[in-house]
């Protein structure tokens, strides 16, 4: 690839032209789904909850789905940056930067639904242990305590991730920028001159950095499980929840990444950078994850029906399978488990569109999944008396849309202002490449 | 910090920097540094410094978190105790997932600290006559107080594209 | 506690007594400010100390069974009802009506005062004298006219206010037939068949507790059949005991009613089919071949015209196997002595003074008379008119006869058949003076209302039975400016000329002080001093001298009586159509209360539908029709057509469809009346149902109906006494400490009803929210417990009927707790889950982790239109929106019972703290108590063999024991 370090950075740095009247469409598109869901939110602050379609059994639904969504979501960032980072993958220095930038939005966006759904969400702030007048602490017992732990926790440490990565690549674009954006990537640059000296420091506490993430983000998402793994509920009580959760967070997170990346490096003009092999190898990661996540639904299913036909576990997962929900079951399972299997085939893989469409309906497939495991659990409970089916209400749906556009809010303005790939990391990556200095050389 | 006077080389690859780190030391320069884009192992291998201390700073830290952890997990149980569940006042394994996660953010938070302490004005700031090339595509190769007309032979041998003196 | 009648009373005795009252419901008289100071507005506000509550005795008038209540004041005003427990009819419990009668005071549409219908076709206000002036002008006048002008048509009114009625209506020149008595579920045909067979037109009284064995021919007698209440403590105490002194109880109908749901066998006849059951097996017993041993010798004669009754026709009228009536003989003959009853109102037809008469010609072949069932206790007072009586009144004021018509608490448009035309009759009297408290469809037609008080802030009092009389008193000040309706006639009365020398009495309290007399001497035989007798009487609520009288008193059969009875009437034509059955339930009662929001709330047990009237069709009907629940069917008689929401419901016969009594049943009725007895027949027309193609959302509580083999409810029979449990011994961690006391509960279900009447009591107890139909169709009950009623175990299986009353098990290892991030629910010392609505934030995870799913979220915030925020209880927090709610074991009780022993320096005694659950329960079925104490009677109950706990394999340590349901396994 004949691409040197003076190429590398005007592409990185025409991401951050003017954008065109397209990208202003988006985000007005994006800012105007997120408001509509605020304003379909303020509704539930000023009349009460009884505007969604929740009842008793059915005490959690979409919010609560939408919540692990975009945890899961969160999770491919810090594993494409970290994890791959300490298992030397190569590919991942092209992609990293979007990814991160995703977990952060994510996180951003998850954070909120479990404060959205409680009945009193102006005292949210109970649930942070602070010393207070009341006397009162946390009881730490609750997994609800620990999605509080677990999210603050993963949002601060891949949000310095994030920036500590940026660091280097601010100064670069620092000393060609003007006007306020020198301003912000001075700040970014953090000092940063680029000695040996601060190399020195810098690639050790990276290496601590993902020495961090890497069991982090791993806890995240098992904790996440165990909001419902904890419980005693048919469905939920599960001992399979933590690695089966973590499978699908990655599944659905690396999927998220290759949808976003896709049109992004045609309108980025990034195809040199982030080339179909990346693709390739984060299309191979979506095989993996489906695997165990199609491995996780069978060893469930497969227990259940081990039991006597009155348990109530196996009539769940009967009531999944041919009950009121059965086909959004279906569903989920030819999203997560048929789709990603076509990837295997070597034509399909390498073929973008194909690509595109089935990381799409994976993306899809994992917010049924979560639906699946949050509303049909509760709708079948141990007393049959005690039956009843959810449906989410307008509200419901406006808030879950809404999410989406407040997502892509912040990524289309972070696209703006952080470079979309590691400049720094890209140039090692480059000096090392089979190409001689010689062509350096000559390109500068 | 202040002005040091020596002689600057800047490279555009990172081969030719080693070469001529190595060569400066060989020719008796003690204190050569460099700047450069990226982390370029030749040339960080050249030059031979020891690896960082931050792992010192940054383990304290990770430890200060678990104590913390368990200081506020049981610390509050003991302090407000009630029973839930029919589960002990200081259930261990859901407090585990607490510490934990305290651990990571304190150390990660420490990390930082020392991150920064270490590379930017804090630590032991040396001296480098920056140029904003060297974040772009360029190498430099700095000989503090060495011999200027050595330094600047060696320099030039080793295929520096620029030379010059800073004084 | 020492009678406080013999104390003088100073402020320091009024405070023990009000205290002492406060001890327990038992103890819980009126203190004697309640007797000397009668109307609470005269007592001084000083002697009201705020929290302390202040109990008056009084009566319950939403039935005729008129059972003694103690009314519970706080601040002046009543907030809880309960039963008197010195009342031998309620025995210290109430129905669920009887709770709900608090909202009947507080109904935010009562009227404010009187009124006349303005030009405008308005009702406008106007004052009580303009009123009496009015009313008295236009007496004057129909008086003119002669007899019959001024009519009069009264709910029963067995007491002071009823003879009253009589006096003034004689005095104003109205003859007695001029006051119609209307009580759409008085049993008419008893009278009648008793006044045939043995010269004693009574209603019998029952004791059931004597009885081995019950057949109820339709007779609802745990929901609306002449006494529930009483009946259903009578079974129950035959019930809770595994073997052969088990009380025995069939149900004969077309419809297994909630009084079915006690049943151990279900005799499915036929709509109209009790009749040729009850002969049959009359004509088995009579059988000599059969032996019957000390049969009656003056039934063994009737066996030659039995004889001429074919088996097979009987069983084929019936549509029940002959073998099936044999067994029932058999066993009536084995099991003496035993009761039958009947008929009730979904048998009462066309026959129905025969069904009476029948069932009780085999009462006295078994000789159970003198022994479970009584004549001589009726007090004959007020028995309703029949309704050949209330037709031939509508007729005189279709015709313009009548001037003036009194409409006293009845509301014939709303009760009688639409095509009765009472509403159009009642256009046609000039003056139609109504003494309703509230509107229903008669008093709309009224030309001057004069509203009445509530039985609560009124004098009056109710012999239901000889020997019973039970005082009705003011327990607070009137709402509104309301005239007890006896009052109004005394003032109306004193103001004509003519008749001012007829009513002495200066108001309506003297009246009854001066009738007391009789009562006391009635009571009391001798005559002593009146004024400590008349104040005893109203701190117990009323002179109760009521004993059985000696077996010897029984009735003799006249001669040739029975005989007409003995065939079988001519077989009604059966075409396609489905007979139609009219049921009433325990929470619409004959409908008069149907309009309360706790009873419209409450689900009902049998169909599990709330705030909206249904038609039960069975599956196989159902299928036929092409209709599933909440698909709305168009029901059609010959009298009329209406469409109602469809309810499957495999507990009725394929031929039959099922609506409750009142709207929209009223719709499709036609006015057919038992020749005999004169009475309204509810079951004589059949129906064509077809279905309209619209659906309703149905608010429905049941999301399954059935058990899908998860063995929920443990049963036990003779030949396996005790329920299989799981072995819980292993402990993960240790038992939470309860220092003094673990409460705790037993719920027997083999007493258990399914009566809802704990249901209503937690509502007026702990300020349960009424949040409407919406809400209860999305889920959202906010009851606090439900009746749980499984049919079986999987759909299309045989009926194996199983209720579980469901509320919070307080468990030792709760679910709930650990998953609360705040803290808001925990276990507390004394064992209980203590649910902190302040702490809790509402992230509802407790909820999806009850495995019982008895926590209730408050979606929104709940209203309570006033004046109903009068009746909150001043000890119970109000929840806000967005917290959870549970059943606390009515906490507020127990800190009170707590308070009380730690001022006299003792522990708590055992049954002193008893939540409103388990203190209104007519059957007992709910035993409260500590569990730390081993010989309280709820750690007694929860040892027996019969105790399970509610998915207890969970091992989530419940407090609350269920004792099983005693099955007979041969029988079903």
């Amino acid at each position: 690839m004949s691409l040197s370090f003076e190429r590398l950075e005007e592409t990185v740095r025409a991401t951050h032209r003017r954008p065109g009247p397209g990208y202003f469409l988006l985000l007005l598109l994006a800012g105007s789904l997120a408001g509509f869901g605020g304003w379909a939110y303020s509704l539930i602050v000023r009349k009460g909850l009884y505007l969604t379609g929740l009842e008793r059994p059915g005490g959690w639904g979409n919010l609560i789905t939408d919540f692990v969504f975009w945890v899961g979501i969160a999770h491919s960032g810090t594993l494409i940056s970290a994890i791959l980072f300490l298992f030397r993958a190569k590919f991942r220095t092209a992609v990293y930067r979007v990814a991160e930038m995703m977990t952060v939005f994510a996180v951003m966006t998850a954070g909120l639904y479990p404060i959205f759904h409680l009945g009193r969400p102006w005292f949210a702030y109970w649930l942070f242990p602070y010393p207070n007048d009341r006397g009162i602490w946390v009881n730490f017992r609750s997994p609800l305590i620990w999605d509080v732990f677990a999210i603050s926790t993963y949002f601060i440490v891949s949000t310095v991730f994030l920036l500590v990565g940026v660091a280097p690549d601010a100064a670069a674009l620092r000393d060609k920028a003007t006007g306020w954006r020198k301003k912000l990537y001075t700040l970014l640059a953090f000092g940063w001159r680029g000695t040996d000296e601060q190399w020195r420091h810098y690639t050790r506490a990276y290496l601590f950095f993902a020495a961090f993430a890497t069991p982090l983000v791993v806890s995240v998402h098992s904790v996440v499980s165990w909001d419902f793994a904890v419980s005693i509920l048919p469905g939920w009580h599960s001992t399979l929840f933590p690695p089966y959760f973590v499978a699908g967070a990655i599944l659905s997170g690396v999927a998220m990444v290759i949808v976003i990346l896709i049109p992004l490096r045609k309108w980025l003009h990034l195809e040199e950078i982030i080339t179909p092999t990346h693709l390739d190898m984060l299309s191979r990661l979506v095989v993996l994850t489906s695997l165990i996540v199609t491995y996780s639904y069978a060893t469930e299913i497969a227990t259940s029906l081990a039991e006597p036909v009155a348990d109530p576990e196996r009539s769940t997962f009967v009531f999944r399978m041919t009950g009121h929900y059965a086909p959004l079951f279906w569903l989920m399972v030819t999203f997560n488990c048929v789709g990603p299997s076509l990837l295997l085939i070597g034509r399909v893989r390498r073929s973008i569109r194909a690509l595109f469409v089935i990381s799409l309906l994976v993306n899809v497939g994992m917010w049924l999944e979560r639906f699946n495991i949050v509303v049909t659990s509760l709708a079948h409970d141990r007393l049959p008396f005690m039956w009843r089916n959810y449906s989410p209400s307008w509200v419901e749906w406006a808030m879950t849309f809404g999410s989406f556009g407040w997502f892509f809010f912040w990524f289309l303005i972070g696209l703006k202002l952080l470079p979309p790939v590691s400049i720094a990391e890209m140039k090692e990556e480059l000096a090392h490449g089979a190409h001689g200095p010689g062509e350096v050389a000559h390109a500068s | 910090m202040p002005v040091e006077q020596g002689v600057l080389g800047s490279f555009s690859e990172p081969e030719a920097a080693a070469r001529a780190v190595l060569a400066l030391k060989a020719g008796g320069c003690a204190d050569v540094r460099a700047a450069m884009p990226a982390p370029f192992p030749q040339v960080v291998a050249a030059l031979g410094k020891r690896r960082s201390a931050i792992d010192f700073v940054t383990f304290p830290g990770a430890l200060l978190g678990l104590l913390c952890g368990i200081g506020l997990t049981v610390g509050a149980s003991v302090a407000w105790p009630i029973v839930t569940g029919g589960k002990p006042i200081v259930s261990i394994p859901p407090f585990v997932i607490v510490i934990f996660e305290v651990t990571v953010l304190i150390g990660s938070l420490t990390n930082l600290a020392a991150l920064s302490l270490g590379t930017w004005h804090g630590g032991r700031p040396r001296f480098f006559p920056s140029q904003a090339q060297f974040n772009a595509d360029r190498i430099g190769v700095f000989a503090a107080g060495a011999d200027p007309t050595v330094a600047e032979q060696i320099l030039r041998d080793s295929g520096a594209q620029e030379v010059s003196r800073v004084r | 506690m020492t009678d406080p009648s013999e104390k003088v009373l100073s402020r320091r005795t009024f405070l023990k007594i009000a205290g002492a009252a406060g001890v327990g419901v038992t103890a819980g008289c009126s203190p004697q400010a309640a007797t000397q100071k009668v109307i609470p507005f005269l007592i001084p506000p000083e002697d009201i100390v705020p929290g302390t509550p202040l109990y008056y005795r009084s009566v319950c008038r939403e039935c005729s069974a008129s059972c003694g209540l103690t009314a519970r004041t706080r601040e002046g005003r009543v907030v809880k009802l309960e039963g008197n427990p010195e009342d031998p009819i309620g025995g210290g419990a109430l129905c669920a009506r009887g709770q709900a009668a608090l909202q009947g005071l507080y109904a935010p549409d009562r009227f404010k005062g009187p009124m006349r219908l303005g030009s405008d076709g308005k009702l406008t206000p106007i004052s009580w004298d303009e009123a009496e002036d009015q009313l008295g002008k236009a007496l004057a006048a129909a008086n003119q006219k002669g007899p019959g002008a001024i009519r009069m048509i009264s709910r029963p009114e067995p007491g002071s206010a009823g003879s009253l009625q009589t006096a003034f209506l004689r005095a104003v020149g109205a003859r007695s037939e001029d006051r119609i008595v209307f009580d759409p579920l008085d049993p008419a045909p008893l009278r009648a068949a008793g006044g045939v067979l043995f010269g004693r037109p009574e209603v019998p009284v029952y004791d059931l507790t004597k009885a081995r064995s019950i057949v109820c021919f339709g007779a609802e007698i745990v929901e609306t059949w002449v006494s529930p209440v009483e009946y259903a403590r009578q079974l129950a105490a035959g019930r809770g005991r595994v073997g052969e002194e088990r009380t025995r109880l069939t149900w004969v109908g077309p419809r297994l009613s909630l009084t079915g749901y006690s049943a151990d066998s279900w005799m499915r006849a036929r709509a109209g089919g009790e009749l040729a059951v009850a002969l049959g097996l009359l004509r088995w017993l009579a059988d000599p071949a059969h032996e019957t041993t000390n049969l009656a010798r003056e039934v063994r004669l009737l066996f030659p015209q039995l004889a001429r009754l074919d088996p097979a026709e009987l069983s084929r009228r019936a549509d029940v196997p002959w073998t099936q009536i044999e067994l029932l003989a058999k066993e009536l003959a084995s099991r003496r002595p035993s009761a039958l009853l009947g008929p009730g109102l979904s048998s009462q037809g066309e026959d129905a003074t025969q069904l009476a008469a029948v069932v009780m010609l085999i009462n006295l072949a078994l000789g159970n008379l003198g022994q479970s069932v009584w004549y001589g206790l009726d007090p004959r007072k007020d028995p309703s008119s029949s309704l050949a009586e209330v037709e031939s009144l509508l007729a005189d004021m279709s015709a313009g006869r009548v001037e003036v018509l009194f409409v006293h608490h009845a509301d014939p448009v709303g009760a009688l058949p639409a095509v009765a035309g009472a509403a159009d009759a009642l256009g046609k009297v000039p003056l139609v003076v109504s003494f309703g408290g509230r509107p229903d469809a008669t008093t709309s037609h009224a030309r001057l209302v004069l509203p009445d008080h509530h039985p609560l802030e009124a004098w009056g009092d109710a012999s239901p039975r000889l020997g019973v009389v039970n005082l009705c008193q003011p327990a607070m000040t009137p709402l509104a400016d309301t005239r007890a309706a006896s009052q109004v006639l005394l003032e109306v009365g004193a103001k004509l000329p003519s008749l001012a020398a007829h009513f002495p009495w200066p108001d309506f309290y003297e009246y009854t002080q001066a009738r007391s007399e009789t009562y006391a001497m009635l009571a009391l035989g001798k005559f002593p001093d009146l004024v400590s007798v008349q104040r005893d009487a109203l701190q117990r609520g009323g002179y109760y001298s009521f004993k059985l009288p000696a077996p010897t008193d029984v009735p003799e059969l006249l001669a040739g009586a029975a005989d007409a009875f003995l065939r079988l009437p001519s077989s009604s034509l059966r075409g396609s159509e489905l007979d139609l059955v009219i049921f009433p339930t325990v929470l619409r009662g004959d409908g008069r209360s149907a309009e309360l929001p706790w009873l419209r709330e409450v689900p009902d047990t049998v169909s599990t539908v709330s705030w909206s009237p249904w038609a039960e069709l069975s599956p196989t009907t159902a299928k036929r029709l092409g209709v599933v629940t909440g698909d709305v069917v168009a029901v059609s008689t010959s009298a009329g057509k209406t469409e109602v929401p469809a309810y499957v419901y495999p507990g009725l016969r394929n031929d039959a469809v099922a609506l409750p009594v009142g709207f929209p049943a009223t719709a499709v009725l036609p006015a057919a009346r038992d020749a005999l007895s004169g009475a309204f027949a509810f079951r004589s027309a059949r129906a064509a149902v077809s279905p309209t193609g619209r659906r309703v959302n149905l608010p429905l509580l049941e999301g399954s109906p059935y058990q899908h083999g998860r063995e929920i409810l443990g049963t036990v029979s003779a030949a396996a006494p005790v329920v299989h449990r799981p072995d819980l011994s292993a402990r993960m961690y240790k038992e939470p400490e309860h220092p003094l006391h673990r409460w705790g509960m037993v719920i027997d279900l083999d007493k258990c009803t399914g009566c809802s009447a704990c249901i209503v009591a937690c509502f007026a107890e702990n300020n349960v929210p009424v949040m409407g139909p919406e809400a209860a169709v999305k889920g959202r009950y906010m009851g606090w417990i439900r009746m749980e009623r499984y049919l079986g175990e999987e759909p299309g299986d045989a009926l194996d009927v199983n209720m579980l009353p469901m509320l919070c098990q307080q468990c030792t290892n709760a679910p709930c707790e650990p998953v609360c991030p705040v803290y808001a629910t925990y276990h507390t010392a004394e064992g209980l889950n203590a649910q902190v609505y302040n702490r809790c934030v509402g992230t509802r995870y407790c909820s999806n982790n009850c495995p019982y799913k008895v926590r209730t979220f408050n979606w929104r915030d709940a209203q309570f239109a006033a004046p109903l925020n009068m009746q909150l209880n001043p000890d119970v927090t109000v929840r806000s929106r967005g917290v959870m709610e549970k059943c606390t074991f009515c906490v507020q009780r127990i800190r009170f019972g707590e308070n009380q022993a730690r001022n006299e320096h003792r522990l708590v005694r055992d049954g002193e703290v008893t939540p409103a659950c388990a203190q209104t329960c007519p059957a007992k079925a709910i035993v409260f108590g500590d569990l730390k104490d081993s010989d309280s009677s709820v750690a007694r109950l929860s040892r027996e063999g019969r105790g399970f706990r509610a998915l207890e394999d969970l091992n989530t340590q419940p407090a609350i024991t269920y004792l099983a349901r005693v099955r007979e396994k041969e029988e079903q």
